[in-house]
């Protein structure tokens, strides 16, 4: 267990989608608050799949290692949750749209009605079946870490779409549908010893989209689509150490 | 007399009679005594082919779960017509009942439960409204199993319900065969209302009151009639669909008739044997398939049941299925299997998308991130 007189070691794990965290902080938009220090672990998209979890550690394929020692200041080449007191897991090929997509169609489908007992086991059970996940639920069941995940956001507002009439209707206003989703997933994840972060509403278009400014931008000034910026990411850290201390049953004050 | 010695007129040509040209499968002796029970064949000479392209639903007692399984293996069109959500796993779709029948009625023991539920889906009756309600929780009177902790409230139970007639409606109207298992003649009704209840009220949910539900051990002729109506009804909406009954070979957990369970299992299945067979012979579409001899008849010795002399093994339900489709193939030549699985209504995972834009950014997202 942590002790108080040492700092908490938070470890941000994940693809891509931790580069918003990592701007927030360098960017200095997150001042993380006194005895916090935070640690970036990972790979992006293609070698995040190189990634394995062995004998209670995230390990990289050789070819991912270089990558994953780009990422991580300290030279970790394995993510060992020995080492931190939290581990954020940001992203991770988790991608909420997958599960949004069909059950806010379904909510649309008088003939796809389920119960709520089916509908709640359809978002665990999803959940669960994500790989990274999958690791997220061994470190809760097997370390003293405080786990939580952030899911991969949703598309942003205005992005082409790109995945068929199911993404179309996703985008589509279902303020409530999108909720009950996200409160199945906590509730799933709480069952599993894990917090959930649900991408925050403020962030959000009125259907499965975020808004254009918490996307990141390139350089030629477009939108991508996939990624957040830095007030996201700022948003996120927010977000998760007032969950810790709701946990703790501290409040957590926001820095600045 | 003719003079001839008795010895004589023994060792002359029988004289013509019926049983003269009939094949072996005829004789006990040629058809049975002298075979091992895996090569007695000929039990089934179907009135019409299935082909892997026709759309096959399955509903009625528990056996029939199997010959769905079965069909579906072989990449047969075996359809669900009230597909589990997307991303609920095999484990929760069985708990939940989903893919278990081609609609989620739960077994269907009776032809009247049979009519009850072709009635309330094509509108010729109004599905009751009573609910059983045990610790806070739902039970539907006609699928109590059907979610096994029960439903949130009344009107979400009327919702699943609907949701299930709008299965059965879809199933009828767009299959080619119904594969119907009967499986009991013992049922408990409402007596004011006549409703035929899926179990008795008081054993899984509910409160059995002698003033208000009764036992019937239906006879033949009801079972006929609520048979011929349930098809009747079905056939109205779809001319062209076919039926193909069966009789489950698992007898009695219990009987509420005073009889021992073993003797009201042979009357309770004698019954619907006999009500299966007048339903062949009077209907062009409708045939019956004996997985009940296959798994029950003396030659066969038991050896298909599990230790508790019940339950029908693995074993004894690939022995069935193979029964089926050797005869198939015997009456209308060996069948190609389909090549891609043909069961309806599944969705795939989507798990596992296809690379997206996602895939293209990230690394330069990565690159930009953590540049040093």
């Amino acid at each position: 267990m942590p002790s108080s007189a040492r700092p908490r070691r938070i470890c941000v794990f994940g693809d891509s989608h931790i580069g918003c965290i990592k701007r927030a902080v360098t960017e200095a938009l997150f001042e993380p608050p006194g005895g916090i220090e935070i640690e970036f672990w990972g790979a992006e998209g293609p070698l995040f799949r190189q990634l394995a979890y062995r004998d209670g550690k995230v390990v990289p394929s050789d070819e991912a290692l270089p990558s994953v020692l780009a990422v991580n200041d300290a030279g970790r080449p394995a993510l060992d949750p020995d080492d931190f007191d939290v581990i954020l897991f940001m992203g991770a090929r988790i991608r909420s749209l997958n599960i949004f997509e069909p059950e806010l169609r379904r909510f649309q489908q008088p003939e796809a009605f389920t119960s709520q007992a089916v509908f709640a086991q359809t978002c665990a059970d999803w959940l669960r079946r994500q790989r990274f996940y999958g690791v997220a639920r061994a470190f809760a069941k097997t370390t003293g870490c405080d786990i939580l995940v952030a899911p991969s956001t949703f598309l942003a507002e205005g992005s082409a779409p790109q995945k068929g009439p199911e993404y179309t209707l996703a985008q589509k206003p279902n303020r409530e549908g999108v909720d009950r989703i996200w409160t199945a997933l906590e509730q799933a994840a709480a069952e599993d010893g894990i917090t959930l972060i649900r991408q925050p509403p403020e962030t959000c278009g009125d259907g499965c989209t975020s808004k254009p400014e918490y996307s990141r931008r390139a350089a030629d000034d477009t939108i991508d689509p996939v990624h957040r910026n830095p007030a996201y990411g700022a948003l996120i850290l927010e977000r998760a150490l007032c969950a810790l201390a709701s946990r703790q049953g501290r409040e957590h004050v926001p820095a600045g | 007399m003719s003079g001839k010695t008795p010895n004589a007129r023994t060792r002359a040509a029988p004289q013509p009679n019926p049983y003269t040209d009939l094949d072996d499968k005829a004789f006990w002796k040629t058809a049975v005594a002298g075979r091992s029970a895996f090569d007695i064949e000929g039990l089934w000479q179907p009135k019409f082919r299935i082909l892997p392209k026709h759309r096959i639903v399955t509903a009625g007692s528990c056996f029939a779960q199997h010959i769905g399984r079965a069909l579906a293996a072989r990449r047969y069109h075996w359809v669900d017509a009230e597909p589990a959500p997307l991303a609920l796993s095999a484990e929760s779709r069985k708990h939940f009942n989903y893919g278990v029948f081609s609609f989620r009625t739960g077994n269907i023991y009776t032809a009247t439960a049979l009519l009850q539920w072709v009635s309330w889906a094509f509108g010729e009756a109004t599905p009751p409204t009573e609910v059983w309600e045990k610790d806070g929780r739902f039970y539907d009177p006609f699928r109590p199993a059907i979610e096994p902790g029960g439903f949130e409230n009344a009107q979400e139970l009327f919702a699943s319900r609907e949701v299930t007639l709008a299965a059965i409606r879809r199933a009828v109207r767009e299959s080619d065969i119904f594969v119907f298992t009967m499986g009991l003649t013992e049922a408990w009704y409402n007596l004011a209302a006549g409703h035929e209840y899926a179990m008795c009220p008081g054993t899984l949910a509910g409160t059995f009151d002698p003033a208000e539900h009764a036992f019937r051990n239906q006879p033949f002729n009801q079972i006929r009639r609520d048979l011929r109506a349930a098809l009747n009804i079905m056939r109205g909406h779809n001319r062209g669909l076919r039926f193909l009954l069966t009789v489950s070979p698992v007898p009695l957990t219990a009987t509420a008739s005073g009889e021992h369970v073993l003797t009201a299992t042979t009357l309770s299945k004698s019954t619907l044997r006999a009500v299966a067979g007048d339903m062949v012979s009077r209907s062009r579409f409708t045939d019956y398939f004996p997985s009940y001899e296959i798994i029950t008849s003396c030659p066969y010795r038991g050896m298909f049941y599990e230790p508790n002399m019940r339950s029908v093994s693995p074993h004894g339900v690939a022995h069935v299925m193979n029964t089926f489709f050797a005869d198939q193939a015997a009456k209308f030549g060996a069948q190609r299997y389909a090549d891609n699985p043909q069961t309806e209504g599944h969705e795939t995972s989507k798990d596992t998308p296809p690379p997206s834009v996602e895939d293209l950014v990230c690394e330069e997202e990565m690159l930009n991130a953590f540049q040093r």
